[in-house]
């Protein structure tokens, strides 16, 4: 009985302590101005949120496909290179007998493993190939706004293009077997606007 | 009514326009040397020319012929004489022979563009046919040798 006596005495004295720590913390914290948080990466540099909010739809597959490393194009979720070992060519469009438009026509095609379609369907041309594959966010918001690197659009005909083109528009309907672009059309074209609207701000480094 | 020329020849047809264009070329206009070989565009043996550039008739909707220039492999030439017909004769290319009239759709665009293509620019363009008898030696021989025709002033 004795010992449970002492153990009840010794947890009531560890308890207070720790009540009254608390206590001194909070009449200190509240004694001091407050300290500044340090400005967020995002904050500093304009708000760079606002392109991470819609930057998952162009990480995926369906747009990185033809946006990655090399001078061809990629399949499927797992970003595989393209079958019959497709090439980019000199314009974008394949090469010689093996052109986009060989086996792809401007719409999906129904059923499973049938080449999917879109008007304009071809990758970015070899002197501008458009690579995002590697490419940090701040790195790949950079990129698209950069004339050089952007089929020379400005920030307005970045936006029409990424919110109406129809080869764009074909991430949300890629036919069978394919994920869609993660986010609705609506809410990625509204959120691509707050970001023009706020001066098409790019995450820091 | 769908129009277009095959072959130099103007045809009209009442078609559903979705209609594979290998089944009208085949079955409606009797052209049988275009093969069906997989439907879903993996093979080549269907290739034919739409205002000269390969296609695969078999996913290729007849719409997409409208007003165009079809090509197929009896429009190559009308007596055999294009050179890569030449050629192939001349290397004896075909076993089965299924895959060869698409073989020889896609070799004379590359010819065209490439009037003297390397071994890489013939994998390249080759890529997409599919030979089971694994003629893909004979075939690099003959478009080389087709070229050598042309480069020589032999086609005709």
């Amino acid at each position: 009985m004795k010992k449970v006596q002492i153990n009840f005495f010794l947890a009531s004295l560890i308890l207070c302590g720790f009540i009254a720590a608390l206590w001194f913390s909070h009449s200190a914290a509240a004694a001091e101005p407050p300290v500044p948080t340090k400005p967020s990466a995002a904050a500093a540099s304009g708000d760079g949120t606002l392109f991470v909010a819609f930057v998952s739809v162009l990480r995926s597959p369906r747009c990185m496909n033809c946006h990655s490393k090399g001078d061809f194009p990629r399949q499927g979720d797992d970003g595989h290179p393209h079958t019959m070992n497709i090439r980019r060519g000199a314009t974008g469009s394949g090469v010689t007998s093996v052109k986009c438009s060989t086996c792809h026509q401007d719409h999906n095609l129904d059923g499973a493993h049938l080449p999917p379609g879109a008007p304009g369907w071809r990758l970015p041309p070899p002197g501008m190939p458009m690579i995002w594959q590697g490419l940090t966010d701040a790195q790949l918001c950079e990129s698209i706004k950069d004339p050089k690197q952007n089929r020379n659009r400005n920030v307005s005909q970045l936006v029409e293009h990424l919110t109406e083109d129809k080869l764009v528009m074909w991430g949300w309907n890629p036919g069978e077997g394919r994920t869609p672009v993660p986010i609705p059309h609506d809410e990625f074209s509204a959120k691509v606007k707050q970001w023009q609207a706020a001066g098409a701000p790019c995450p820091a480094n | 009514m769908i129009g277009f020329s095959v072959n130099g020849k103007r045809v009209d047809l009442e078609v559903d326009p979705s209609t594979p264009l290998l089944w009208v070329i085949r079955e409606q206009l009797g052209l049988t040397g275009t093969k069906y070989g997989c439907g879903v565009a993996q093979c080549g043996a269907c290739t034919v020319h739409i205002n000269g550039e390969a296609v695969r008739s078999c996913v290729a909707p007849v719409s997409r012929a409208a007003g165009t220039s079809v090509t197929t492999i009896e429009g190559l030439s009308p007596d055999l004489s294009h050179p890569l017909q030449r050629a192939w004769l001349e290397e004896d290319v075909p076993q089965c022979g299924y895959c060869q009239s698409g073989q020889l759709m896609s070799a004379a665009v590359l010819l065209r563009e490439k009037p003297a293509p390397s071994d890489e620019d013939i994998d390249e363009a080759m890529t997409g046919n599919i030979c089971r008898c694994g003629t893909y030696p004979r075939i690099r021989k003959a478009i080389h040798r087709a070229a050598e025709m042309v480069a020589k002033g032999g086609a005709r």
